[in-house]
């Protein structure tokens, strides 16, 4: 059996029905959902609008120069400067944070540009925080004065109105920094789903 | 002086067990907020946390 909507001044469109149709009843949605917006299924035939896209932001440190950060201690990365920010879910003026307005997983990448100075082998660390606490990190163990990229990335469910995240570093170095500019010390995410 | 180097004044031996710190045994925080460096947390099993008073006796640098 196929529905045929007739245009009104000429072609038309059909809704068929595979050849052993089974007996199935999707309900539409009461309304015309948003841009975007694909229909769902919960399993029972109910169709609901729903998003296939959610939050993405880019953020890293302004500047062309270093920032210190005291040995030994983990210090959050000053990202104070967005390449985009789809939801305004990223602050960039107070606590350099990504608090998504949007439930879901997201993939959460941070890069830190690093320097550190040592007579003896030293431990250098980025990691992405949590809700305040570590969730996973990137350590590199190297001897003497050094430099280069610290890169974490992962995989964080976040409810959409509390969690946060946030990139810090730590090294126990003498006199460690960061480099500052938008390739070098970066912190980016994007929605994945429900 | 930092915290890190208060911390290290306070337990000398402290400076040749940097993983401790690396791997948050004792976790030296900053939140880049202004308010400086701080202890997230403490759990050296021997060494007891560091009271106000013996870093209040060190110069602090934030």
């Amino acid at each position: 059996m196929t529905l045929r909507l007739n245009g009104s001044t000429s072609g038309y469109t059909e809704i068929d029905a595979p050849a052993v149709a089974g007996s199935n009843t999707l309900v539409l949605p009461t309304g015309n959902g948003s841009s975007g917006q694909v229909l769902s299924t919960n399993g029972s035939g109910a169709l609901s609008w729903v998003d296939i896209t959610g939050p993405r932001f880019r953020a890293y440190k302004s500047g062309s120069s270093t920032t210190s950060v005291t040995t030994s201690t983990f210090t959050k990365i000053i990202l104070d400067t967005e390449d985009f920010d789809t939801a305004s879910c990223f602050d960039s003026t107070t606590n350099y944070r990504f608090t998504p307005n949007k439930a879901g997983y997201y993939l959460i990448i941070g890069s830190v540009f690093t320097n550190w100075t040592g007579s003896q082998y030293t431990n250098s660390t980025v990691g992405i925080y949590k809700n305040g606490s570590i969730y996973a990190r990137n350590q590199h163990y190297v001897s003497g004065t050094d430099y280069g990229s610290l890169n974490v990335k992962d995989i964080l469910y976040m409810n959409g109105t509390t969690d946060y995240a946030e990139l810090y570093y730590i090294s126990n170095a003498t006199g460690p920094t960061y480099d500052q500019g938008s390739t070098n010390t970066f912190f980016s995410g994007s929605w994945l789903g429900v | 002086m930092t915290l890190y180097e208060q911390i290290t004044a306070i337990y000398p031996e402290l400076a040749d067990q940097q993983q401790l710190f690396m791997d948050g045994t004792i976790a030296l925080q900053n939140d880049s907020d202004g308010k400086g460096d701080y202890i997230r947390s403490w759990n050296h099993p021997t060494l007891p946390e560091p009271t106000p008073e013996q870093l209040a006796a060190l110069e602090v640098t934030p």
